[in-house]
C-alpha cells in the first residue's frame, strides 16, 4: 500500500535522456528535486541503457526510498485506437481483439509485447497500447533492486492526454515530440479516435504538417486545432511552425502528481 | 467540452486495502458476527420454546388420550355390566341352591366379564351333592356350560365337607 504521505518519483525514460523529479508528499505535494541525466543508447530502439541509467540513479541517496511512476518514451510503444465490437465485455476478451488489432499494424507481437488497454466509455473505442515485455520487467528488476515500489508505468501520449486533458478540447490534436520520434492521438469526445507514432527527422514539423492534412482529408473537418507537448529545444529549432496555428502546451508550474510533474520537466529539460 | 479519461496503466493497481477498506472490514466482520451471535442466539430460542412447546403439548396429549382411554374401559366396563344378566343368573343360582335342600351352600360368585365366565365357589355336604349341584346349573337358562373345575375334602372340619370351584358361561342378553 502506497502512503498518502510516501515521497513519488516521477521518470521520463527516454532513448536520449532520463528525467526524474522527486515530489515530497503531503497535504501539499511538493517538488524538492529535479534533474535530467543523459543516456547514451546504441539505437532509439535501445531501451537497455536508459533502464541501467535509471537503476544507477535510483541506488542514490536523493531518489530512494520513494515509489516510482515511469512514463516510457513513445519511441519504445506501440499504439491503436481499437473500434467496439458488441459484446466484448471481458477485459480478457478485449486483451485479445487488440492484440489481433495491433497485429494489423505492427505484425504479430506475441509474448514479446505485453498490452494495456484504455478503460474509456463503454461500447465506444478503446485504446490498446503495447510495451516490449522485457522493458516491463526490466523496470520491475531495478525497482526490485532499488527497494522502490513500481507505482505506474505509461506510455508517454497517456500521460501528456491525462497531464492536459482539462485544457483540451474534444476535437483537434494532440501531439507528444522527443527527440526523433512523434506521436499523435485524434481527439474525441470519447477519448481518441485514431493514433500515430512516427519516427521523424530533425524538421518535425513536415511531419505535423502531414498529419493535419491527413486529418482534414480523413474527417473532411476543417483545419483542426493542434496541441503539441514538446520538450523547449525541439520548439527552439523548428520556429517557424509557430506561424502554423500550433498551440504549445507548457506549465512551469509544479504539478501535484509525478508523473504530471515528469511532463513539466521535460518540457524543460529533455 | 473535454474529451473523456481514458485510464491505463502497465502495472495493475494495488489489490491492498486502504486504511478505510480495512476500518470498514473490521466493522463488516464485526457486525457479522454479532448478527451471527444473535442469530445462534435467537435458533437456541426457538429450539427452547419448540421444545417446551412439544413436551406441553405431548404432555397433554399423553393426558387426553390415557383419559380417553380410561372413558373407553369405563364406558366397556359399564357396557359389560348392562350386558350381564345378573338378574336371571341370580334367580338361576338361587333356584338351583335352593332345589339342594341345604347339601349346597354358595360362598363366592366371581365374574369374568371379558370372557363370559362366572366363577363359583360352594361348599357341599359330599361330592354327589356337590355334582348334583353342577348338573343343576346346567339346566339353568342363563348359565351353560357349567364344569367343576376343581374340588377339595375340608378333613380339617368333622363333617368333611367339599370345597368346589365351578366355571360356567352366561349367555349374553340380546
Amino acid at each position: 500500500m502506497s502512503l498518502p504521505w510516501r515521497d513519488e518519483v516521477g521518470v521520463y525514460l527516454s532513448p536520449r535522456r532520463l528525467v526524474m523529479v522527486r515530489l515530497q508528499r503531503g497535504l501539499r505535494a511538493r517538488c524538492v528535486l529535479e534533474a535530467c541525466f543523459p543516456v547514451e543508447a546504441a539505437s532509439p530502439n535501445d531501451w537497455r541503457a536508459a533502464v541501467n541509467t535509471l537503476a544507477t540513479r535510483l541506488a542514490e541517496p536523493d531518489w530512494a526510498g520513494a515509489g516510482l511512476r515511469i512514463a516510457v518514451a513513445d519511441h519504445w510503444a506501440r499504439q491503436s485506437v481499437v473500434p467496439s465490437v458488441e459484446g466484448l465485455e471481458r477485459t480478457g476478451e478485449r486483451l485479445v481483439y487488440a492484440r489481433h488489432w495491433l497485429a494489423q499494424t505492427y505484425g504479430d507481437m506475441g509474448d514479446d509485447w505485453q498490452l494495456a488497454l484504455g478503460e474509456g466509455l463503454p461500447g465506444r473505442p478503446f485504446v490498446a497500447s503495447a510495451l516490449p515485455t522485457a522493458l516491463l520487467a526490466s523496470l520491475q528488476e531495478v525497482a526490485a533492486g532499488a527497494r522502490v515500489k513500481l507505482l505506474s508505468v505509461k506510455p508517454q501520449l497517456v500521460v501528456a492526454y491525462e497531464r492536459w486533458r482539462k485544457r483540451l478540447p474534444d476535437n483537434g490534436w494532440l501531439v507528444t515530440l522527443d527527440e526523433g520520434c512523434l506521436s499523435a492521438a485524434q481527439l474525441a469526445p470519447h477519448g481518441w479516435d485514431r493514433v500515430h507514432t512516427v519516427r521523424i527527422g530533425a524538421d518535425w514539423s513536415a511531419e505535423l504538417r502531414r498529419l493535419r492534412t491527413f486529418g482534414r482529408l480523413t474527417i473532411g473537418a476543417s483545419a483542426q486545432r493542434v496541441f503539441v507537448d514538446a520538450p523547449c529545444w525541439l520548439r527552439a529549432a523548428a520556429p517557424e511552425v509557430y506561424e502554423d496555428g500550433l498551440e504549445w502546451l507548457e506549465d512551469e508550474q509544479p504539478q501535484r502528481s509525478a508523473l504530471h510533474d515528469v511532463v513539466r520537466a521535460r518540457g524543460m529539460y529533455a | 467540452m473535454r474529451p473523456a479519461h481514458i485510464e491505463m496503466d502497465f502495472i495493475a493497481p494495488s489489490r491492498k486495502p486502504g486504511g478505510v477498506a480495512v476500518l470498514l472490514l473490521v466493522v463488516g466482520l464485526a457486525a457479522a458476527g454479532w448478527a451471527t451471535w444473535d442469530y445462534r442466539q435467537t435458533v437456541d430460542q426457538v429450539a427452547g420454546l419448540s421444545l417446551r412447546l412439544a413436551q406441553a403439548t405431548g404432555t397433554r396429549a399423553a393426558g387426553s388420550r390415557g383419559a380417553r382411554d380410561r372413558v373407553v374401559a369405563e364406558a366397556q366396563k359399564v357396557a359389560l355390566e348392562l350386558q350381564t344378566p345378573w338378574t336371571a343368573m341370580l334367580d338361576d343360582l338361587e333356584a338351583a341352591t335352593a332345589g339342594t335342600n341345604g347339601d349346597v351352600s354358595l360362598l363366592t360368585v366371581e365374574p369374568d366379564r371379558v370372557n363370559r365366565k362366572l366363577k363359583l365357589t360352594a361348599e357341599a355336604r359330599s361330592l354327589p351333592a356337590a355334582l348334583q349341584y353342577v348338573q343343576r346349573l346346567q339346566q339353568n337358562p342363563a348359565l351353560h356350560d357349567a364344569l367343576l373345575e376343581s374340588h377339595q375334602i375340608r378333613t380339617e372340619v368333622t363333617e368333611r365337607p367339599v370345597r368346589v370351584q365351578i366355571v360356567a358361561d352366561w349367555r349374553t342378553i340380546s
